[in-house]
């Protein structure tokens, strides 16, 4: 009997460890692109690509992780309907990273190793990628991030991609539209972790060079809900317009209680302000502005195109629309990679790395990506949006109709 | 600005006084402590929500199908975990770790139930702000001092006045006399977790509005209000609701008038100064001696 037992236990381990072979066996070279020059295909030889999703999906950041995992699941069927990556069945296989550094590296070296992974969708935390760049660059597996700190992309590393937008290139716009509002003096409230930080320094770097003084700087812990204290000194300071740069749930928090305070200044916030943030805040979120590739929609026919094309789909999978824009940068991610794939005719991730370099002219969910800078940022500029009334509505528009000097006028 | 953060601090600390209350009811009545005090708090927030939101219901109705609830739900964790432990004659410790456990399976089943968005609790009142020495409160900021220390007087009262409340101190103290007394210990423990889990729900319904309702609301005002209960003196009431006005004050003068970056730091090592110098909290709750 124990004889039997351990032949069918050695046939297994056999098997599994065949089922386990190299990511590349059958290899095709996209042309002019391997150093070898070999002609042979790159498909997989395995039935299925395999795409790892690795994000925060319980805790505080779970709304924004559900929602991107729900749109990287709806391109990956709208692909496989399609006939899949070069005839291959895309399967997910997803890991909740708990936005913990260590459990989301953990996921992406079993991603990359026993999972063995064709591309990842990495995590939505800028703190969580930044632990991953070694393993990232060691494993040569292509990582999708919807991160928006710039410290993703500065290391160099040619196989990270952000779906979204360097939050740097946001700052621009923000100064731009400073310059035209005259602002002469802001201050700052942030989280404290590395893409607040990073977004902070930026901010305050970006008010120096135009000559606006930066009045103060209030900070908040994670899981922290009261920010009166922070709030009262922001309103002492009395300055004309207030950045905050926190994840998706303190947001709202921060704008309904500085609102509360009696501020009446426009806010400004590093990235998109999503719908949830504007029902919790209420109407405290009127002029709350940023500048951002897009917004989120509380009805798909607001939007027009591609957009609206994502829009319906996901509301017919799943019942309602998304509302955080972190399920466009899933989304985005699978373009991507569609796009790449088909321009390696390969599935293999060097092919992939390779491919997504020359994508330039992608139109994706906030607007046209492309990547052949080589520093992995897919979108350049994004748009200047202020929130009233639940809406989202053109902010240099309403700057250049004269009406923020109406609007000064009236909170004074 | 001493204003606000006076009046703010008190806020926070009457929420952290109303948890510590919770800790302290149970830690009076039964000798042991209990780290799921908090998750329970976000239980009633996410309860709030459904009856005030979603179902439309009067707030008042809703708050008594809230205690009702979560009366039953600390009855049945006492019931169902705490009471089994101790039957088997566990070490105090092993249930404080099951406490542990409860607080994670409360936490992960608020996000499958209600799922992982941060939930907007409605305003419970028409006025939104109020204005206090020139300044705006939100009106529920204000509704929660006067709250909480309407459940310390309504807890002091029944522990040290009523039979019921007698009954529970005496199970506590010594269930083999109190069995002999004719009390039923089981039932007057399972009472005490039931109020507690009451005193939870009804803190998590005053932050709903303040704070937003989300799966881990809780877990760090359970901490804190740990904190308070064992600076104010654990399982004393009066001490309960004076370690969250000290344990609130603190943190928003720190972050007021320092940064926020030290809240923590001096509100935990004030904790830890009182455990060296004073364990007995404020008001001088001695332990219970087997």
């Amino acid at each position: 009997m124990r004889k039997i037992i351990a032949g069918v236990l050695a046939v297994s381990m056999i098997l599994s460890m065949t089922a386990c072979g190299g990511k590349t066996t059958n290899t095709e070279t996209p042309a002019g692109t391997s150093a070898s020059g070999s002609q042979e295909s790159k498909i997989e030889s395995k039935g299925e690509f395999i795409l790892g999703f690795c994000s925060p999906l319980s805790g505080s950041n779970a709304e924004a992780g559900m929602q991107c995992l729900n749109a990287v699941k709806l391109g990956v069927r709208q692909i496989n309907e399609r006939g899949g990556l070069n005839g291959q069945q895309i399967k997910i296989i997803s890991y909740d990273d708990e936005a913990n550094p260590a459990t989301s590296l953990a996921a992406i070296i079993k991603l990359s190793t026993t999972d063995d992974a064709n591309a990842i969708v990495g995590s939505l935390m800028s703190s969580c990628i930044l632990g991953q760049l070694d393993t990232i660059n060691q494993y040569k597996v292509p990582v999708f991030t919807g991160g928006t700190s710039p410290s993703l992309t500065s290391q160099g590393s040619k196989y990270i991609f952000r779906t979204t937008m360097n939050q740097d290139y946001a700052m621009n716009d923000i100064m731009a539209a400073y310059e035209e509002m005259g602002v002469k003096t802001a201050a700052l409230f942030t989280a404290q972790d590395e893409a607040q930080i990073k977004s902070g320094e930026q901010f305050e770097k970006s008010c120096e060079e135009k000559g606006i003084e930066v009045l103060g700087w209030e900070y908040c812990m994670d899981g922290d809900t009261d920010y009166t204290a922070q709030c009262t000194r922001l309103m002492n300071m009395n300055p004309e317009v207030i950045f905050f740069a926190a994840p998706s749930q303190p947001q709202p928090l921060f704008v309904k209680q500085i609102r509360d305070m009696g501020y009446k200044g426009t806010l400004w916030n590093k990235e998109s302000f999503q719908q949830n943030g504007i029902q919790i805040a209420g109407e405290n979120s009127n002029y709350v502005c940023f500048s951002w590739p897009c917004v989120s929609y509380v009805d798909a026919n607001d939007a027009t195109g591609i957009m609206k094309d994502f829009l319906m789909a996901y509301e017919a999978e799943y019942g309602a629309l998304p509302t955080s824009d972190c399920a466009y940068r899933g989304y985005d991610a699978v373009l991507v990679l569609e796009e790449a794939c088909k321009t390696a005719n390969a599935n293999d991730c060097q092919s992939i790395a390779d491919a997504i370099v020359t994508i330039n002219q992608l139109e994706a969910l906030g607007g046209v990506m492309d990547f052949t800078s080589g520093t992995g940022e897919g979108y350049q500029k994004g748009q200047l949006y202020y929130v009233n009334d639940g809406k989202y509505n053109d902010f240099m528009q309403w700057l250049r109709d004269g009406n923020y000097e109406a609007f000064k006028e009236q909170i004074n | 600005m001493l204003i606000t953060l006076f009046v703010s601090g008190i806020v926070l600390g009457c929420i952290y006084g109303i948890v510590a209350l919770g800790y302290s009811l149970i830690y009076k009545a039964s000798g042991l402590m209990s780290f799921a005090q908090g998750d329970l708090m976000t239980v009633g927030a996410y309860l709030g929500i459904t009856f005030y939101s979603y179902m439309k219901l009067p707030f008042f109705i809703s708050i008594i199908l809230i205690g009702v609830i979560m009366f039953f739900l600390g009855m049945g964790i006492e019931r169902g975990v705490i009471r089994r432990l101790r039957r088997k004659g566990v070490e105090p410790i092993y249930v404080v770790l099951a406490t542990i456990a409860i607080s994670f399976i409360i936490q992960n089943g608020c996000q499958k139930v209600w799922g992982p968005v941060m939930l907007n609790f409605p305003s419970i009142f028409k006025t939104s702000t109020i204005q206090l020495f020139g300044r705006n409160f939100q009106t529920e900021s204000i509704f929660t001092v006067i709250a909480s220390f309407t459940i310390m007087a309504i807890l002091q009262f029944f522990m040290k006045k009523t039979k019921a409340g007698t009954a529970m101190r005496a199970s506590a103290m010594d269930p083999i006399a109190a069995k002999a007394c004719g009390i039923n210990v089981n039932i007057t423990t399972g009472l005490t977790w039931g109020c507690a889990g009451c005193t939870a729900a009804l803190a998590g319904v005053l932050m709903g509005p303040l704070y937003g309702v989300f799966s881990t609301l809780g877990s760090q005002i359970g901490t804190k209000g740990f904190a308070a209960a064992v600076i104010g003196g654990y399982g004393n009431f009066v001490g309960s609701i004076v370690g969250g006005l000290i344990l609130g004050l603190l943190e928003t003068l720190t972050s007021g008038y320092i940064s926020s970056n030290y809240r923590d730091i001096i509100s935990y090592t004030v904790l830890i100064l009182f455990l060296f110098i004073r364990p007995w909290g404020l008001f001088n709750e001695r332990t219970i001696k087997n």
